[in-house]
This record gives C-alpha cells, sequence and structure tokens, in this order.
C-alpha cells in the first residue's frame, strides 16, 4: 500500500436551534460553487460542507440540524487545519456562527480545540491517489498535458530539431 | 464534469456497530487487503465511513433526539450515482454486506434497485462541494502520477544520449510504452 500523503477531516457540529436554514443560506452566499474558499485553502483535494438532519430516534421527534465540513487534505492535518482558519475565516465564521460553542476563527487556540471536540475518527477509508500531494497531482496533471504537446509536436520533426526541441523543453 | 459527492447516514443498532469496529480492525491489519478491489473500481476519489455514536448537543434543546448510533458514509466518485451503486453491489457486495447487513432496513448488498433505493432514501444533499481538479478523473490522475514516474526514468536515461536518431529511436518506444496513459 502507497505511503499516505493525504488526510481526511471529518467535522460535524450541532446547528443552534431554528437556525439550519440561515445556516444553508449562508453556504449558498459565502461559499459560491464556482468561487469556493477552499481554493485559497493549500493542499485541499476535496471538500464539502453541508446541513443535515440526522436519522431520528423515533418517528414522532424530529433531532436537530448539523451541519458537517469534510476535507481530504495534504498531511499533517493540523497544518490544514490552521491554513483553513487563516484563509477562511469569514466565510467559515457566517455558516459555522450557526453552530453550538462554535469560538470563530480569530482566536487560533479556541478555533483548534472547538474542531478537535467536533472531529470524528474516520473507521475506514479508500483514496484514490493516497501517496500524493496536492501540488504533486497538478504537477503531474500539468506534465502529462506537456508530453502530449509535445508528442503532438514532435510528430512532424526531424531526428536533430525533435532533440533540440527536447533540449529546449526540459532546460526551460 | 466535476466530480459526484455523496453522504449517505445510516442508524445502525449499537451492537452491530460493535462488529462494523471489527471489519475495520480486520481491514487495518489485513494491509490494503479490504481496500483493493474497492480502489480497482477506479472511479472513487475518497470514500470515508465514520461511526457517530454522539451527536453534538446543542446546549439550549433537550434530549438529542437523533438515532444514537449511525454509520456516515462519505464519498466523492466519477460518472453518476446510478452507476457507482452498480458497480458496487456488483464488484463488492460482501464488503457492503459486512458493514450494512445489520442496518435497519438494509435490503441485502446483491440486488441493485432496492440498494439505490435504500441510498436514495439516506442521503442528503451536499449544499457545496469542492475538487481541486474538477476536471480530472480519478482515472487521469492515476495515469498522470504514473507516467511523472516513467518520464523521469525516460529523461535520466536521454540525459546520456547525445545522439539524435538514437534518441529520436528512444521517444518512439517511450511514447509507444506510455500511450495509455497519455
Amino acid at each position: 500500500m502507497p505511503a499516505r500523503s493525504t488526510e481526511a477531516l471529518l467535522l460535524l457540529a450541532r446547528v443552534r436551534a431554528g437556525e439550519a436554514r440561515a445556516a444553508k443560506d449562508a453556504i449558498l452566499d459565502h461559499w459560491p460553487k464556482h468561487a469556493s474558499p477552499f481554493t485559497a485553502v493549500g493542499g485541499t483535494h476535496l471538500a464539502r460542507l453541508q446541513v443535515l438532519a440526522p436519522p431520528a430516534r423515533s418517528r414522532r421527534r424530529a433531532p436537530g440540524e448539523h451541519l458537517l465540513l469534510a476535507a481530504d487534505v495534504d498531511a499533517p492535518l493540523d497544518a490544514w487545519i490552521e491554513r483553513l482558519r487563516t484563509a477562511a475565516a469569514g466565510p467559515l465564521d457566517a455558516v459555522l456562527g450557526h453552530c453550538a460553542f462554535y469560538p470563530g476563527a480569530a482566536e487560533p487556540a479556541a478555533f483548534a480545540r472547538w474542531v478537535a471536540a467536533n472531529r470524528l475518527t474516520v473507521g475506514f477509508s479508500v483514496v484514490g491517489s493516497p501517496g500524493a500531494t496536492l501540488a504533486e497531482v497538478g504537477a503531474a496533471l500539468d506534465l502529462r498535458a506537456e508530453i502530449g504537446a509535445f508528442a503532438e509536436a514532435g510528430q512532424r520533426m526531424t531526428p536533430s530539431a525533435l532533440h533540440a526541441a527536447w533540449r529546449a523543453w526540459r532546460s526551460a | 464534469m466535476a466530480p459526484t459527492p455523496l453522504t449517505v447516514l445510516t442508524p445502525v443498532p449499537r451492537w452491530w456497530s460493535v462488529w462494523v469496529r471489527f471489519t475495520w480492525f480486520f481491514s487495518a491489519v489485513a494491509r490494503g487487503l479490504v481496500q483493493r478491489p474497492l480502489r480497482k473500481l477506479s472511479f472513487i476519489h475518497c470514500a470515508h465511513w465514520s461511526l457517530v455514536h454522539r451527536w453534538p448537543p446543542d446546549p439550549a434543546v433537550g434530549r438529542e433526539r437523533a438515532a444514537p448510533c449511525t454509520l456516515m458514509f462519505l464519498t466523492t466518485f466519477d460518472g453518476s450515482s446510478v452507476q457507482y451503486v452498480e458497480a458496487f453491489v456488483r464488484v463488492v457486495p460482501t464488503q457492503i454486506a459486512a458493514l450494512y447487513a445489520g442496518a435497519r432496513g438494509f435490503p441485502g448488498p446483491r440486488r441493485f434497485r432496492p440498494v439505490a433505493r435504500y441510498i436514495s432514501e439516506h442521503m442528503h444533499p451536499v449544499d457545496h462541494a469542492y475538487a481541486a481538479h474538477p476536471d480530472a478523473t480519478t482515472t487521469s490522475i492515476a495515469q498522470a502520477l504514473e507516467l511523472r514516474d516513467r518520464f523521469a526514468a525516460f529523461e535520466r536515461r536521454m540525459a546520456r544520449v547525445s545522439d539524435n536518431e538514437r534518441f529520436a529511436r528512444e521517444w518512439d518506444r517511450f511514447l509507444t510504452e506510455v500511450q495509455d496513459l497519455v
């Protein structure tokens, strides 16, 4: 099995009574699909935010909503959590501010304690490329595109031109 | 097309959660034996299972009304949820049964439609999903990483080659070898 370069965060927090709609609206307003604050948090492979209602204990009484923040990120996770706090403080506060006991993103120690108190242990995972950091994945995808472009351009070159182009490409 | 996120919450009896934990312990000591067939499905970016034994409380509200024990399944995958469930049922029914056979109302792992219905009844819409490389599939990422390693080896070999004809032959051979990865 390849060495793990990624870790997962599962964070579950109770949304204060009557604030589930506001929490959902805050996600829509502050976490737009095409300008996600996660983009600014280095090392984020995948992430999600959602308000959900847990399964009920009985059919008569509906349980209160919770907020789920989940992410697959470059290890170590604690460093990513700190990057999240600093890079997405405003959008985090807008959403997590509807959760019980949330201390805000301004105070690092209190934020870290709240995250630790609300973290779930991951029991079992399958990750597509667990041995690669986000930077390595990005670089590999870029290199793949470059190799494809060079292969296409090289089809029309003489051996000497191909070799010269190779040297120019690899020394650039 | 961006990968699809799926969140499924399944209430399970406490006794079943003990068994689920045992299966996770077994998968940890089996060193990838359990994950391997799932990874071979090659469209899973990630899949995580966790047990929620205690839903975080709200001090303003009385006794918690959530089910005492819930199996949480989060996954992100390429394609549609129909393809995903169909592949799970076909390829890893034993692993599904090991996790869900004791869950309330679970119809068994071998028939697609009842499993798809069960999942749709227990899934929760994701309000915001992010993927760093939304256009890259799990397969294309794996291929790019393998190509990177093979290209690095090729580049090291070519550092000692000065003859143009030989370089052109080696380049053609390399492209033939990695044509499925480019």
